[in-house]
């Protein structure tokens, strides 16, 4: 008898205790091992945080892997002043500082038997016009570029004594190098 | 003086009636001979608006950029974290960077809005916004986040960048 009343006493406290709650907004974040780095009422909120690294790089692309020379004439031999032949332009993309040179792959030329024409007969400018000077920096900066073009202008010295007719190369090597 | 009656009743009939079972119902009568009675009761429970929203990850390591990778619209994709929402209401989850630029290397201002995402593999890159949303409860709804990134020669200078985003849960 005495558990029956009980029963009732606690059913009654029961409906009570419901008929005069409201209906609340619960969020819960998450689960074991995650963080919660805000939560409300009505929002929760989790974080993903994003990593990245970075490295150091850099493009370099040329407009062309080939250039010919202009053909000397007879009045250009033995002058200091050349033949000027447009070459090519280099591009540089780099996120840090960076260097551009521009070195000659040999001492001299290859060109027919018995010919001995120096490097050196090569010299450049860039971005001309300007003043032609030995093969060697093109460019540097000490910031990131999202874009810089460096416009490659050849300067050949020819000589009666030492350029025998006949077919001439030179390889020029151009390095880009962050510092 | 209502319950000191009853009492004085039911006293009364368990002297009158010795190894009867009486039971006693709230405010009914009381029959003799029964040992049983039956109440009513109406059990009311109020279920609120609840939901839980998990990840797999609380960090997400960016695939390293290449070279070629820099100056193009195309990015570097990489698979992120992957939320999973249970609620027993309508619900929507977005994410949005915490700040406006990276955390990165001295002198650095890499834009938040260098970081899209795209929900699902098959899904299409976006600005960091609306994850999901759904107009109905769900046990368990999962949000597969990859993240593509932007880079730029001219801002992204070598080092250790981050960012945080915010996926946010919220009962409409």
């Amino acid at each position: 008898m005495k558990s029956t009343k009980a029963l009732v006493l606690t059913a009654i406290v029961a409906v009570v205790t419901a008929s005069s709650a409201q209906a609340q907004l619960f969020i819960n974040c998450g689960g074991a091992g995650e963080a919660v780095i805000g939560a409300s009422s009505t929002t929760c909120r989790l974080t993903n945080t994003v990593s990245a690294t970075v490295p150091t790089v850099a493009r370099l692309t040329i407009t062309s892997l080939t250039t010919t020379l202009v053909a000397p004439l007879a009045a250009d031999f033995g002058t200091a002043a050349g033949v000027n032949s447009a070459g090519p332009t280099l591009n540089v993309k780099a996120n840090a500082g960076y260097t551009l040179t521009a070195s000659p792959a040999a001492a001299t030329w290859s060109g027919p038997a018995t010919s001995n024409k120096q490097a050196t007969d090569l010299k450049m400018v860039v971005n001309g016009p300007g003043t032609f000077v030995p093969l060697g920096q093109v460019g540097t900066s000490a910031n990131p570029t999202a874009t810089t073009d460096y416009a490659i202008g050849y300067n050949t010295v020819y000589n009666w004594t030492t350029d025998i007719p006949g077919v001439y190369t030179l390889v020029v090597n151009y390095t880009l190098t962050a510092p | 003086m209502r319950s000191l009656f009853t009492i004085s009743i039911t006293a009364l009939l368990s002297s009158a009636l010795p190894g009867v079972a009486v039971a006693q119902c709230n405010g009914g009568p009381l029959v003799a001979g029964h040992s049983t009675c039956t109440l009513a009761v109406t059990a009311t429970a109020v279920i609120n608006t609840v939901a839980k929203l998990s990840t797999t990850s609380l960090t997400t390591t960016l695939t390293a950029p290449q070279a070629v990778d820099f100056g193009t619209t195309a990015g570097v994709t990489t698979a992120g974290p992957t939320f999973t929402v249970k609620s027993n209401r309508a619900f929507a989850l977005t994410a949005s960077a915490a700040t406006a630029t990276w955390t990165g290397p001295a002198g650095t201002s890499k834009p938040a809005s260098d970081l899209k995402m795209k929900v699902g593999a098959g899904g299409t890159i976006v600005a960091l916004g609306s994850v999901g949303a759904s107009s109905a409860g769900t046990a368990g709804t999962s949000f597969d986040i990859f993240y593509n990134t932007i880079y730029n020669f001219a801002t992204d200078k070598p080092g250790a960048y981050s960012l945080v985003v915010n996926y946010t849960l919220t009962a409409p």
